[in-house]
């Protein structure tokens, strides 16, 4: 599975929201059900799953669904590929 | 799939079997178990991973985080959400600043406030368990959580800093809470010591969302609360079935022999086996049931049993041994008959993949555990396995393995008797009935919680329930013990009634079935009648109220005389009845 599979799985797994609502340019408590509870938790799953660990402040600053994937992109994680952590 | 604690599952593995759980609907129907969830860090996730937890034993449970930091206004406050929600449940998680203040730190510096500062903390303890126990039938708080630094180092123990006030101020909470079964304490800063306290990659979600338990520590204290709440509802396993080859010892008898297998010192795999079976011992002796399930020539199961000279558990420990070749499915459903308990008080251990998986789907009542591939972690599996939680621990858990075995015997006596009279008479039956007291209280309490066949009203009550009755002019709570000729049963029947003017009501009438089918209960249920008679009632009214357990038994007031008077209800005239107590039986020196 893509990474970028494997993330949406993962949000919308924990959301309870349909994968179409993940858009890039969409910020992330636009996205249904991604509150500020759901976002740590969604952060912390992301984290287990890929085997990143985010600073408290690029966690702050992820404010689109698309900041997500950039930020893994920053910690090695390519969205295009299939590594499996 | 082989089994894996609890712990090392990830946080996203639970948020998606909570996601998973939900959307079926289970955790919102009426019968759902409402346990809200109070405290003043960040508690939703925990909440999730207690709903899996308890729903994995078994048990459908709404859970309800309240409002982030409202420990106060909830419990305080009659609008709040806290009371509307109704729960059966309510636990807080609590932090030494809830009780003393923010500032406590500083007031804790000089070790002479400390007395002052336990008793403040344990004073404010009993005023949240009270406020909370108005409106919710079990109140569970948890104890503090020590700190794992200190900034004294080495010398924190002559120093006595927060951490050693800590330790002292939950030792006061365990003991101020002993005595009170309204309320239980809840080993947080075991749960999180367990967990491990120091934590790098959490310490981030502390300062983004005030998350003060770390995934792992999450898991923990789910699994110590989802233990009492299953002990609770009478939910709690009482027997562990276990298979033989690879599970007791390594390897298997019938091909390896006695010489072959292993088991004991000199070999780390044999070690593993060993230390198992001393867990089960542990749990053997506090009351848990052993039986085996395997497949085997009985004649190669016993003789390992028998004869391997670093077996830690014996035949006298097992309350049934099934060696033979039918399928494991029927063979749990004969080691349920034969030892009398229900298929979902059973817990299946097992190392094969294909007896769990026909296990689980033949009977999915019954806890199947699939061995992990390594047995170094079979001891930890079981040390972990919280199944078996009771509130309190009586003098009858203490016994029960033993009084399994005596019950072994008897079986095997019973086929030499030429008739079930002759049997019977052969037992030396003697009974005891006598009401409750401050030494009774938590079995009759206990047996309301974990009876559920022979049970007419399957009503559990707590101790505090109990304690209530016996001390009210209208209710009596009688309880009853058995002993043979084989052994002491202990206490093994209650009864609760209420009088109504001239009418004695049975409010519940329950038995462990291992004495039945011996004229006991009709025995202890003229007793009770009797006893009634004598304090003025002309009349009983009882009832029996079907369950998915008691089916067989509801028919127990009809056989022994009662009118069926609608559909559950039964009754009785007490003035020219006749009670006709078996004759097989005799009443202790104490009895009533």
């Amino acid at each position: 599975m893509k990474n970028e599979d494997k993330l949406a799985e993962i949000v919308s797994g924990i959301l309870g929201t349909d994968r179409r609502e993940l858009v890039d340019s969409r910020k992330v408590g636009e996205i249904p059900n991604w509150d500020s509870f759901n976002n740590l938790q969604i952060i912390s799953a992301v984290e287990e799953a890929f085997k990143v660990s985010f600073t408290t402040e690029e966690i702050i600053n992820a404010v689109t669904y698309g900041d997500v994937k950039k930020l893994l992109e920053k910690h090695g994680v390519k969205m295009g590929e299939g590594r499996t952590a | 799939m082989h089994y894996v604690f609890p712990w090392e599952k990830s946080s996203a593995d639970y948020q998606k079997e909570y996601a998973r759980i939900n959307g079926t609907g289970a955790l919102s129907t009426p019968e759902a178990v409402r346990i809200a969830v109070l405290g003043s860090s960040t508690l939703n996730f925990f909440s999730q991973v207690l709903a899996v937890r308890l729903f994995e034993s078994g048990v459908a449970a709404a859970v309800w985080t309240a409002p982030y930091g409202q420990v106060q206004r909830q419990t305080t406050d009659p609008a709040a959400e806290l009371a509307g929600f109704k729960p059966h449940f309510t636990l807080v998680v609590q932090e030494v600043s809830d009780a003393l203040g923010a500032g406590y730190e500083k007031e804790l510096q000089r070790p002479e406030n400390h007395g002052e500062l336990k008793r403040k903390a344990i004073d404010y303890c009993k005023a949240l368990a009270e406020n909370l126990s108005r409106n919710c039938p079990r109140v569970l708080i948890s104890n503090f959580t020590t700190p794992a630094t200190t900034p004294f180092g080495t010398a924190e123990g002559r120093r006595k800093g927060e951490r050693r006030f800590v330790q002292e101020l939950n030792h006061a909470l365990a003991d101020e809470f002993a005595s009170n079964p309204a309320v239980v304490v809840v080993d947080l800063d075991c749960a999180c010591a367990n967990a491990g306290k120091i934590d790098a990659a959490s310490e981030k979600y502390r300062f983004l969302g005030d998350f003060r338990l770390s995934h792992k520590q999450g898991v923990m204290l789910a699994d110590e609360v989802a233990g009492v709440v299953a002990a609770l509802l009478g939910r709690a396993r009482k027997c562990i079935v276990l298979d033989l080859d690879n599970t007791l010892w390594g390897g298997v008898i019938g091909e390896d022999g006695l010489g072959g297998i292993k088991l004991g010192q000199g070999d780390p795999v044999g070690k593993a086996f060993h230390e198992f079976q001393k867990e089960l011992l542990k749990l053997h002796k506090r009351g848990v049931i052993l039986a085996v399930n395997s497949r085997n020539n009985l004649e190669d199961a016993l003789e390992a049993i028998r004869n391997h000279p670093e077996m830690v558990l014996r035949e006298d420990h097992f309350a049934a041994v099934r060696a033979n070749w039918l399928d494991k499915a029927t063979n749990l459903e004969a080691l349920a008959k034969e030892i009398n308990i229900s298929l979902d008080s059973m817990v299946f251990i097992d190392d094969d993949a294909f007896n769990v998986a026909l296990v689980r789907e033949r009977l999915p009542q019954v806890a199947s555990i699939l061995l992990p591939k390594d047995a170094s972690a079979y001891p930890l599996l079981l040390k972990t396995l919280r199944l078996f939680d009771t509130t309190n621990v009586t003098e009858e858990d203490l016994h029960r393995g033993g009084m399994y075995a005596e019950d072994r015997k008897r079986r095997e006596s019973e086929g030499s008797f030429a008739s079930c009279e002759d049997f019977l008479a052969s037992l030396e039956l003697e009974m005891t009935v006598g009401t409750a007291d401050s030494f009774t209280i938590p079995r009759i309490s206990q047996l309301t919680m974990r009876t559920n066949q022979f049970n007419m009203t399957t009503k559990r009550y707590g101790e505090d329930d109990v304690a209530r009755m016996a001390s009210s002019a209208e209710w009596r709570a009688y309880w009853m013990s058995v002993k043979d000729r084989f052994g002491d049963y202990g206490i093994v029947g209650a009864c609760i009634t209420r009088i109504e003017g001239t009418t004695a009501v049975v409010d519940s009438f329950l038995m462990s079935c291992r004495v039945l089918g011996k004229g006991i209960e009709n025995s202890f249920l003229w007793k009770v009648l009797e006893l009634e008679k004598a304090r003025g009632a002309k009349r009983v009214r009882a009832q029996a109220l079907p369950t998915q357990k008691n089916s067989a038994f509801l028919d127990f007031y009809a056989k022994a005389g009662l009118r069926n008077e609608n559909e559950n209800g039964y009754a009785m005239d007490l003035a020219g009845a006749q009670l006709n107590f078996p004759k097989h039986i005799t009443w202790g020196e104490k009895s009533l």
